[in-house]
């Protein structure tokens, strides 16, 4: 095969493999100097060569997509927690233990005879984050336990951006829904709507600047067969306690955790009962979140190590 | 030695022929023959998507040099600096330890 054949075969396998543009040009370009230099050089298949690129490409551009939803959306979340802690603390007339177990907004809301669309946008508000801190720390676990393999199977991968994407898709409609509260429900104080037009704002900048590299990562994945791990598998890589065998034991387990330390936090605030409520309220909540995306988000499937 | 035989000590290979100079991809080819007297036979393309991967890693840097022609030179970074030097660690207790078992 001729020096020119090469290229040629390897630009395609390339193309084919899914690299496309700048990164096509540099490894062409890399390629073109080394026969250059050596015409007789024994450079192997293009076809494997550019499978060789596209698996460690992808596989590098899914655990990124993975990192930097999670560093987004820990800013963002970081700027949604002030919003929503101080929501019950600055409205015109907060009720009298406003900021119980849950926090400030929701019980900002709860004692200012909201409407429909106010309680749907709050309700949108909590689930969408709830479910873009599970993903996004998922995506981050995952990324960690894969950390430094230069190739992982396609369904890690896939796993791996689908976290990714969920978090902060369901992040962007928690951000969304929190102006939407602070529009519909006229109690609450014009600073803190300011605060909440701000954050929703500001978030969603942070969650668009990550959503390259997941749109990249989507475009590019690694072609390896072997089965994702579970959200045990996960834990078992940074853990160093003797973990549950199930993850639906984990879940259970996390879900009584949740309810106690909310029901804690109630009797803190010398509200035990509306603490076990929403302590109960919360566990339930994060089970059927559990049962709803577990499947879809890799918590729950058969062990990697099987 | 093939390609299998290298797996797993090609990245510190690179970053070893890279801590004594910049090089581009065919010189470090080139120098990898050299300094193992031939022995390491693997298809040369291999290497470009190591080189890739060390950069992405944060462990080489690169840029493009025109020296009469277009060529991407790599050098080794102080993370790369630091990995080769653990790199080093690792295999000497590897051997000494293998050979105390072989001797």
């Amino acid at each position: 095969m001729s020096g020119s054949d090469y290229i040629a075969r390897l630009s395609q396998a390339l193309a084919e493999a899914g690299i496309r543009g700048e990164p096509r040009a540099r490894i062409v370009s890399e390629f073109e100097d080394h026969l250059a230099s050596n015409a007789d050089a024994d450079l192997g298949d293009p076809a494997q060569i550019a499978t060789q690129f596209a698996d460690e490409l992808g596989t590098d551009l899914a655990r990124r997509a993975a990192l930097r939803a999670f560093g987004a959306l820990a800013f963002a979340g970081s700027l949604f927690a002030i919003a929503f802690v101080t929501g019950g603390r600055v409205h015109s007339f907060a009720a009298r233990g406003a900021t119980s177990a849950l926090g400030g907004l929701a019980s900002a809301v709860a004692h200012n005879h909201p409407s429909l669309l106010t309680v749907i946008a709050l309700g949108a508000c909590l689930a969408a984050v709830q479910v873009s801190v599970a993903a996004g720390l998922a995506g981050l676990l995952r990324a960690i336990r894969l950390r430094g393999q230069p190739v992982v199977a396609t369904e890690e991968a896939v796993m791996l951006v689908r976290r990714a994407a969920v978090a902060l898709g369901s992040g962007a409609v928690g951000l969304l829904a929190l102006p939407l509260v602070a529009a519909t429900l006229p109690q609450l104080s014009g600073g803190w709507k300011v605060l909440a037009y701000v954050v929703a704002g500001v978030g969603l900048v942070s969650i668009a600047w990550a959503v390259p590299s997941v749109s990249a990562a989507l475009r590019l994945k690694p072609n390896v067969e072997g089965r994702a791990g579970d959200l045990i598998d996960d834990l078992d890589a940074i853990v160093p306690l003797r973990l549950p065998g199930s993850p639906w034991q984990f879940a259970v387990l996390l879900a009584v955790g949740i309810a106690m330390v909310l029901t804690v936090a109630g009797i803190v605030q010398s509200d035990p009962y509306d603490g076990a409520a929403r302590g109960i309220a919360d566990g339930l909540a994060c089970l059927a979140g559990f049962a709803v995306l577990g499947r879809y988000l890799g918590l729950r499937q058969g062990r990697a190590t099987e | 030695m093939t390609a299998d035989e290298l797996k797993g000590h090609l990245d510190a290979l690179i970053l070893a022929v890279l801590s004594r100079e910049p090089l581009h991809g065919y010189a470090v080819i080139e120098a990898l023959k050299a300094r193992s007297g031939g022995k390491l036979a693997l298809p040369e393309g291999t290497v470009y998507p190591a080189l890739h991967r060390l950069e992405r890693s944060g462990l080489l840097a690169s840029q493009w040099a025109h020296d009469g022609r277009r060529r991407r030179v790599y050098r080794v970074t102080d993370r790369g600096q630091r990995e080769l030097g653990l790199s080093r660690s690792r295999w000497r207790e590897f051997t000494t330890t293998i050979e105390a078992v072989l001797t």
